[in-house]
Order: structure tokens, then C-alpha cells, then sequence
């Protein structure tokens, strides 16, 4: 059952064109059309707001060929985004593996700040080595290291 | 394009390229970025801005290719989605910065070159139909342009069809109001 108010609504929605309107009314609609003059009166109405969004609507669509060449410019461009994209994810099965190693019990949020303090606590401990004065290497050890000579010529 | 990619359906296209088949995304490019660049240009008024909006939606739709599940949209819903809600996003983002004193906008309406050539009337239209809010334009794209029924359109914006329809309401009573303002 369509009562005129819902008709006032959906004109006011959809505009003139029953077409436009969901499936259900529809039928309703027309009946309601050819026995009332103000549901009339209402659409013709309607109608000018549409030819006004009709032609306002015709004046900013893009020409076909502007169409086609706009549709060309963005398949390049997605093309060529994608190609810098799978650098990215190829790239990423190489570090997924640490990925999985930090699931263990670190919320997701601080496995990159774990990774990144670990890195950071090795750099210090090498440092640290680095510093202090190497001890000699005790004399035996580099002589084994020493290449014994190589006789070129057999006398 | 091999005939197996222009015969192939939007989700199994989408399928393939969740495993990595740039060719097969193409594909899905070719046949969507005239509807999206269409709807885009509407609800944002810009060509530049539509063109850059909609590529962005593709490599959106790209990298989220393995979360689209065909049993709970159709591939087309699923990606208008995507492009409408940037073009909110850009929308909101735009009005969000207030602008300098004494700053000359540009006019961003595609049809600002034209209006010197066309009538005060259509004049007054483009200028009611530039002001409507963001989502009453994407609802009048998407429903009297495209053609899309209030339920598909409700989808897509993520509003039930009554939203829909008061949307719709609304922008047109913007522009009764608007030509009655002129005179027209």
C-alpha cells in the first residue's frame, strides 16, 4: 500500500522518472498517477529539478575521448605504481621470517622496537670490545698462522 | 589483453591478482575506471584530482586484493566503495584546512571555463550543485547518473536506502530552493 505521503517522499527522493524508484511502489505509483491530480501536479514538478540536474550533469561528464584518455593515463598509472609496489612485497618474505620468530609472546606493537633495541644493544657490546686494548696474539700462534715458504724451483 | 583475461569474471580477475598477475588487474582497470572516474569527478568536481582519486583506489584495491571475499559483495560494490570513500575522504580533507586571508581558490568545478559561454540559469545550477555536501553528491552520482537502485547506492556509502533517500531529498530541495533563489 502506497500512501500518498511515502508517493511526496520518494518523488522528493528520486525525482520523476518512475524508473528511478524502488521496484515495490512502482506499480502503486502509476495507479496512484492516473487517479490523482496533485500526485501529477507533484511530478511535473519534480521533473524541472530533474532536466536541471540532467543538464547540469551533461555539461561536467567527460567527452568519451576525454573519458578514454583519462582511463589510459590511470591504467599507466596503476601500472607503474604497482611495479614500485612488488619491490615492496617481494621484500617481504625476506623479513618475514623475523616476523614470525617475534610472535612468541611480543605484542605486535614491539617487535620492530625489540628488533631494533637488540640491534641496538649489539652495536654497544661491540663498541665496547672495540675499546679496550686488544692483548697480543702469544707469539706460537702467529707463526702457525705464518704461510711456510713455497720452493718454485726444485734444485 | 589475451582473450582469457577479457572472458575471465571480476572476482576471478581480483583472485589472480592477489597472486600477483599484473595483467589480470589491468583488466579489472580497463573495465571499472570509466564508472569510477565518472562517479569520482562528480562528488569531487575536479578532473586532476578525480584521475588522481581514482588510480589511488585501484593500488588500494591492489593491495587488498586478498581480503575481498566474493560470497559477501560483488566485486564492483566492493570497489566503489573503496573510490567513494576516498573521494569523501579528499572532500573532508579539503574542507578541514582553513584557507589563508585574502587566498584566491581556484575554482575547482570542471565547468568553470564554461561559464562565461553558458546561461545565467545553468550558472546558477553548477553553482547549487558545487555546493551540495559530498555525500549528497555521491548519492545523486551514483543513483540518477549511474543508475545504481537506493539500496546499491546504500552499500556503497555504507548507509541504510532510507539515508539514501533523505540524501537524495535533500540535495534536490538544494536545488529547487537555489533556482527559486534566482529566479528561475
Amino acid at each position: 500500500m502506497l500512501t500518498f505521503k511515502r508517493f511526496v517522499e520518494l518523488a522528493e527522493s528520486y525525482g520523476a522518472d518512475l524508473q528511478r524508484w524502488p521496484k515495490e511502489p512502482r506499480a502503486a505509483a502509476e495507479a496512484l498517477l492516473a487517479v490523482s491530480p496533485e500526485a501529477r501536479r507533484l511530478l511535473i514538478d519534480a521533473r524541472s529539478v530533474d532536466e536541471a540536474i540532467e543538464a547540469h550533469d551533461n555539461r561536467v561528464t567527460p567527452t568519451d575521448e576525454e573519458q578514454r584518455a583519462a582511463v589510459a593515463r590511470i591504467r599507466y598509472g596503476v601500472k607503474r605504481e604497482l611495479a614500485s609496489a612488488s619491490i615492496c612485497a617481494r621484500s617481504e618474505p625476506s623479513v618475514g621470517w623475523i616476523s614470525r620468530w617475534l610472535d612468541v609472546g611480543i605484542p605486535g606493537n614491539l617487535r620492530w622496537s625489540a628488533v631494533g633495541g637488540g640491534i641496538a644493544v649489539a652495536v654497544v657490546v661491540g663498541l665496547l670490545i672495540g675499546w679496550t686494548e686488544p692483548t697480543p696474539a702469544p707469539k706460537a700462534l702467529l707463526t702457525m698462522l705464518q704461510p711456510a715458504p713455497m720452493r718454485i724451483f726444485e734444485e | 589483453m589475451p582473450p582469457g583475461y577479457t572472458e575471465t569474471t571480476d572476482a576471478d580477475l581480483l583472485a589472480m591478482s592477489a597472486e600477483g598477475d599484473r595483467r589480470a588487474f589491468d583488466e579489472i582497470v580497463s573495465r571499472h575506471a570509466a564508472f569510477a572516474l565518472r562517479v569520482a569527478l562528480r562528488i569531487v568536481a575536479n578532473p586532476a584530482v578525480a584521475e588522481e582519486l581514482v588510480q589511488e583506489a585501484m593500488v588500494k584495491a591492489w593491495s587488498q586484493s586478498r581480503h575481498f571475499d566474493p560470497r559477501r559483495a560483488r566485486f564492483s560494490t566492493w570497489l566503489y566503495k573503496i573510490v567513494v570513500n576516498l573521494c569523501l575522504d579528499y572532500r573532508r580533507r579539503k574542507h578541514a584546512v582553513p584557507m589563508p586571508d585574502g587566498f584566491d581558490p581556484v575554482d575547482p568545478g570542471p565547468a568553470a571555463d564554461r561559464m562565461l559561454e553558458i546561461g545565467e540559469r545553468d550558472a546558477a545550477i553548477d553553482k547549487a550543485m558545487q555546493e551540495l555536501p559530498a555525500r549528497q553528491r555521491a548519492a545523486m552520482a551514483l543513483v540518477y547518473a549511474e543508475g545504481m537502485s537506493g539500496s546499491e547506492a546504500a552499500v556503497i556509502l555504507g548507509l541504510s536506502a532510507k539515508a539514501v533517500e533523505r540524501l537524495l531529498a535533500r540535495a534536490r530541495a538544494y536545488v529547487r530552493e537555489s533556482l527559486r533563489r534566482e529566479h528561475y
